[in-house]
């Protein structure tokens, strides 16, 4: 390596090195030091076509899943004779086999995944990152860990969430841990990657020859370097623990009836499929929602955030 | 290759024996007598003693474990006490269904991931990669299930096009078979489509900036000549690694779609076992998702090491 | 000479469009190429030589775009040809070779079928192809041909792989060769070969050649014609002979300033002081931590093997090799980042060893590293004043002082205060190297190892940077281990020398002995193949 078009080829994305002035940039965009520039990063990600989409439908849906007792004060088990209808000015949904509105129980279905979503998923990010960059404080726990985690994920998703079960019983609190569980190796592989190539970076092995300690390294150096991808896989995860929730209440393992989620809600919907294909509608439609919002913010973070 | 497979080994049978273990302690876990667990609610208490010889249970864990999966190894699988069948039988019963229903979900899955990923990473046009884009993105954000319930709605119940409820099996009859097989293959193998094209097509978008890819045009080859045999041969690789993890959660996805399905296959059979607490069956339908999640991910990496000289010969 | 040309670029200009602005990378470019004669372009990073070269074949990355202008071929304007003609001049008439051997080759790809695919995509038939490949390389200088046809680009060396990619060049007997930095990436022997079989090509075959390059040596080596870029535009050009003795233009004439040569005299000041900072004796590295099976033991491999040297207190030793030599193996092992497998390493006369944080702290206050890539060497997520913050601190500087403390080492490097809260990315790569040197000052060392401190850098930067390390030697009385594969370079900073080569230093001695009288033939091969701009134009 000797000359600058060589390093200039080998980390710049695929365009032709575009002359830029050697002696330096002349006008640098000014920016304040610390958090701002980070922050900035992220607002420039839901400013793209994809986080502005991502972001709105995301806003709406958790508003609504929030104020739910305040826009229907009556709960979601009020019921009434009109069972099984279709779309009306009443019940815009319709209603249930036992004349429920479908509509407040989506609603408060949606309330559920978010309050399985909001503990599991950043429970799984924290104990996946960190058990990913144990590798930089000891190589053998790195070593081991590493195991720990291939076995995981030798599980498929749902086969993990059926062991979880017959352990723990269905419900709310063994969907967290099984989602937490399965999102482990996925967090702590990302991790363990951010790790090994922050490790061979030159400011890297420069603190280390300072003498700065591992600790210190960790904290200051590699983990503000990995938080990026790990966020971005964070918002795809999300997506996966909706449907891990989904799945495993719609074979009757997950959330139990007659709590609504929005994978409770498939499975009851899909027995009265015949008689009313509406049933399945609303639990639908909020699912495809709320898994796109999060795919696409994943994929603006990526975008704007990663590739620079 | 003998020599990768060798490297390989050991790993693979670490997450089996590790798996063994956790599925030999699922009904200990739970809790209760397992014992009484295994032989169901409605045993009487002889046939629970009988469970506890059996089984050994009042011998220490270590041991319990070695008998079982010795048992295990040469093939005794146990008896399902809720079906009062050998799991062996109930099993090899159920597998026709899934199997077919894997294969050519997993047909599915590769034909329309390759397909689209590799539309995704030759498009030079703005138009046609937001219409892949757009594509990947909303098959994303749907999975298997809910594929599954559009499907049936949509063809099954509105237009009543294919049945969505039931089954009949290929080597019985194979005309009205596959339409049973169709929708439930289909949803399946769609749902899992798009992350294999997503990785191939940003796999072949930065393989395209590689120096070789210059190098072949510097050659006079032909967009449709670099497409194929620069980039897609190169990018394969990671599409089939990819490929390999998701046949695995496939299998595990049939659990959710021969439910909706209404297919007898082994996903209902682990459902209703799970349901019953039948432990002896869980515990080997447990091993077996892992077995094959593991041995596709295994057939992946040999293909990877055939498809690419770097991993074959260094390995 | 011919008077037609082959090729006759006109006032070609080429525009990248990007977010915020219009970028002309090529402005205005013309020159010709004659038939058999060799045209380098010569230019910094960034002055549009590469662009240009890739416009000839219309193979311009996004989003740069041709926007006025001729490249005439035998008289056919090739910008005016669409894709498809163009299929039919890429390769068959003009032919490219590229930079980086290793990325160059499709991976998966037999080496006789990348050759034959060249072929064959111009109508040669399948027969034909078979047996002219095979001929092709025998022509390149691969041995062993049959076998080697077989294999995969990973089974051979940078050298053998750049030799690959000219014969896939000249296939089709391409009437000129456009070269893009080809040696760019070698060793100097391997570069010294690459160019001897360029310059039997263009006698055997008449092919002519158009090579981009930053490296005058090269030029002076090769080309009959140069041409200087600098931002877009030729500045100069002519003769090689002339351009480089007596070159008019004011860029051109710093460019060739900047450059340093085998002839400028030596450094003289070589300090009168005994003490040593630095000795090491008997050193061993073993780098092989690859596991061949679960329970057999790594066969060692020692990249440094029995390595002994000293460095006295304000002195530069430098130590020189080529890649894979084991030199920078060597100066990790000092400071730690490397695991010593035997010998001692010994500082101010205690020996060392640098396996906890407090020995590395301790270790630190003497001997400090400067890292090759500039671009990598500065944590992308702190500012300036944060990296030099954090090896003040570790320095024992109170929190206090820490800021005016900083100020000071910019300065000392030539930075001014307002550098202190910019990130990296808003730094040259010449500005980020001396935020690197002055980091490794915080400590006050007395031991500076500096592996391969200017090698990504431009020449005129790389002059500037040694004119720093000159002062600050001078200043600070520092001693500098200087790790280098450019012997001009090393020739003009150091005082002695050690010749390292497959873990193990063949020579070592003061500047002038090693370069007026190396004793080992490594030494000789290593100064014949490095290019000597004035024998070259003698």
């Amino acid at each position: 390596m000797r000359n600058n078009d060589v390093t200039t080829m080998g980390a710049a994305p695929p365009t032709d090195t575009p002359p830029t002035d050697t002696s330096a940039r002349p006008a640098p965009r000014t920016r304040t030091p610390g958090g701002n520039a980070t922050v900035r990063r992220y607002l420039a990600a839901f400013r793209t076509p994809r986080g502005v989409i991502g972001l709105t439908i995301l806003a709406v849906l958790l508003l609504t899943a929030v104020l739910a007792p305040v826009i229907f004060p009556h709960g979601y088990d009020q019921q009434t004779a009109d069972s099984l209808r279709g779309s009306s000015g009443r019940h815009l949904l319709g209603t249930d086999e036992l004349g429920r509105d479908l509509l407040v129980r989506t609603v408060y279905g949606l309330r559920t995944d978010f309050s399985i979503i909001v503990v599991a998923v950043p429970l799984s990010m924290i104990a996946g990152t960190a058990l990913g960059l144990v590798g930089a404080l000891s190589r053998v726990a790195g070593a081991v860990v590493q195991r720990v985690l291939d076995i995981i994920l030798g599980f498929p998703g749902v086969v993990l969430g059926v062991c979880v079960v017959l352990i723990m019983g269905p419900g709310w609190s063994a969907l967290v841990v099984a989602i937490a569980i399965g999102g482990l190796p996925y967090f702590g592989r990302q991790a363990r990657a951010a790790l090994l190539e922050q490790m061979g970076r030159e400011y890297v092995v420069a603190a280390r020859t300072l003498g700065v300690g591992k600790g210190a390294v960790l904290w200051r150096h590699i983990l503000p370097n990995a938080v990026d991808p790990i966020l971005v896989g964070g918002a795809i995860f999300v997506v996966v623990a909706v449907f891990i929730e989904a799945g495993l209440s719609i074979i009757g393992l997950g959330i139990q009836p007659p709590t609504p989620s929005l994978g409770s809600l498939l499975n009851v919907g899909i027995r009265f499929i015949e008689q009313s294909p509406m049933y399945i509608l609303g639990p639908t439609a909020v699912l495809i929602l709320l898994s796109m919002s999060f795919s696409l913010l994943a994929d603006a973070l990526n975008e704007t955030v990663i590739r620079k | 290759m003998l020599r990768f497979l060798v490297k390989k080994l050991p790993s693979i049978l670490l997450v089996l024996f590790a798996t063994s273990i956790i599925a030999f302690l699922l009904p200990r876990f739970a809790p209760g007598d397992p014992a009484q667990t295994i032989a169901g609610p409605d045993a009487t208490a002889e046939q629970t003693e009988a469970i506890r010889q059996s089984l050994g249970l009042d011998r220490p864990l270590f041991v319990q474990y070695l008998t079982w999966l010795g048992g295990v190894l040469r093939g005794h699988l146990g008896t399902s006490y809720i079906f009062n069948r050998s799991v062996s039988d109930l099993i090899l019963s159920r597998m026709e269904s899934t199997i077919e229903l894997a294969v050519l979900a997993s047909v599915f899955m590769i034909l329309i991931g390759i397909g689209l990923g590799v539309l995704g990473g030759s498009t030079r046009s703005r138009p046609g990669r937001m219409a892949v884009d757009t594509a990947n993105t909303l098959l994303l954000a749907t999975p298997a299930f809910l594929v599954g319930l559009l499907l049936i709605v949509l063809l099954g119940v509105t237009w009543r096009l294919l049945p969505v409820s039931g089954e009949v099996p290929l080597s019985e009859n194979p005309e009205i078979g596959i339409q049973y097989l169709l929708l439930p293959a289909l949803a399946l193998g769609l749902a899992h489509a798009p992350s294999i094209s997503r990785l191939l097509q940003t796999t072949m978008r930065s393989t395209r900036g590689e120096e070789f890819v210059d190098l072949a045009r510097a050659k006079g080859a032909s967009p449709r000549r670099i497409t194929f045999r620069h980039v897609l041969r190169t990018s394969l690789g990671a599409a089939v690694v990819a490929i390999g993890i998701r046949v695995g959660e496939l299998f595990g996805g049939a659990i959710i779609i021969e439910a909706i399905f209404a297919r007898n296959g082994l996903g209902q059979l682990a459902v209703q076992s799970v349901n019953a607490r039948d432990y002896q069956l869980v515990q080997i339908l447990v091993m077996g998702a892992v077995l094959v999640a593991v041995l596709s991910q295994l057939v992946t990496e040999l293909i990877l090491a055939a498809l690419d000289p770097r991993v074959r010969l260094d390995a | 000479m011919s008077t037609e040309p082959l090729l006759r670029v006109h006032d070609l200009e080429v525009t990248f469009d990007l977010q915020d602005e219009q970028l002309k990378a090529v402005d205005g470019v013309s020159f010709d190429v004659r038939p058999g004669r060799i045209l380098g372009i010569v230019g910094e990073s960034g002055s549009g030589k590469s662009v240009t070269s890739r416009a000839i074949m219309q193979m311009i990355r996004h989003p740069g775009k041709v926007t006025g202008g001729e490249v005439r071929l035998n008289g056919r304007d090739l910008l005016r040809l669409n894709e498809k003609e163009m299929l039919a001049v890429r390769g068959k008439e003009v032919a490219m070779i590229f930079q980086d051997p290793q990325a160059a080759l499709n991976p998966v790809m037999r080496i006789k079928d990348q050759v034959v695919e060249a072929l064959h995509i111009h109508g040669v038939d399948s027969a034909t192809a078979q047996a002219r490949a095979l001929e092709l390389l025998e022509q390149v200088g691969i041995p062993n041909v049959p076998e080697a046809a077989r294999k995969f680009p990973h089974q051979f060396s940078g050298g053998m792989r750049q030799r690959v990619v000219i014969a896939i060049a000249l296939a089709n007997n391409p009437s000129l060769l456009i070269a893009d930095e080809p040696t760019t990436a070698l060793d100097v022997t391997i570069q010294a070969q690459i160019l001897d079989l360029l310059r039997r090509l263009r006698d055997e075959l008449g092919v002519a050649i158009l090579f981009i390059t930053h490296d005058m040596g090269v030029v002076a080596e090769l080309c009959d014609d140069v041409v200087v870029m600098h931002l877009g535009r030729i500045v100069e050009r002519g003769p090689v002979r002339k351009v480089l003795t007596a070159p008019e233009d004011p860029y051109t004439i710093g460019l060739m300033d900047a450059i340093p040569k085998m002839d400028s005299p030596l450094r003289d000041d070589a300090p009168e002081q005994e003490h040593t900072v630095l000795e090491v004796r008997e050193l061993k590295t073993d780098v092989n931590t690859a596991r061949p099976g679960w329970f057999r033991k790594p066969k060692p491999f020692y990249a440094v093997n029995g390595v002994s040297l000293e460095v006295r207190a304000g002195e530069t030793l430098a130590l020189v090799g080529e890649s894979g030599c084991g030199k920078s193996t060597l100066s990790r092992t000092v400071v730690g980042i490397n695991e010593p497998a035997g010998g001692e390493i010994l500082v101010n006369g205690t020996a060392v060893s640098a396996r906890s944080d407090e020995q590395r702290r301790a270790l630190a206050r003497t001997i400090q590293y400067v890292f090759q890539d500039p671009y990598s060497s500065l944590n992308p997520r702190r500012t300036a004043g944060q990296s030099l913050e954090e090896a003040l601190r570790i320095a024992g500087v109170p929190r206090a002082d820490v800021r005016d403390r900083s100020v000071e080492l910019l300065e000392r490097v030539s930075l001014g205060p307002q550098y202190l809260d910019r990130y990296p990315w808003a730094f040259s790569g010449g500005q980020r190297q001396r935020i690197g040197i002055a980091r490794a000052l915080a400590s006050d060392p007395r031991l500076l190892i500096l592996d391969e401190p200017v090698s990504a850098l431009d020449v005129s930067i790389q002059a500037q940077i040694l004119t720093l390390l000159t002062d600050l030697q001078k200043t600070f009385d520092l001693a500098y281990l200087f790790i280098s594969h450019d012997l001009a370079v090393v020739r003009e900073i150091s005082h002695r020398v050690a010749v390292m080569n497959h873990g193990e230093i063949v020579e070592q001695g003061t500047t002038e002995d090693v370069f007026e009288n190396p004793q080992h033939p490594y030494t000789r091969t290593l100064l014949t193949a490095t290019p000597d701009l004035d024998k070259a134009i003698a």
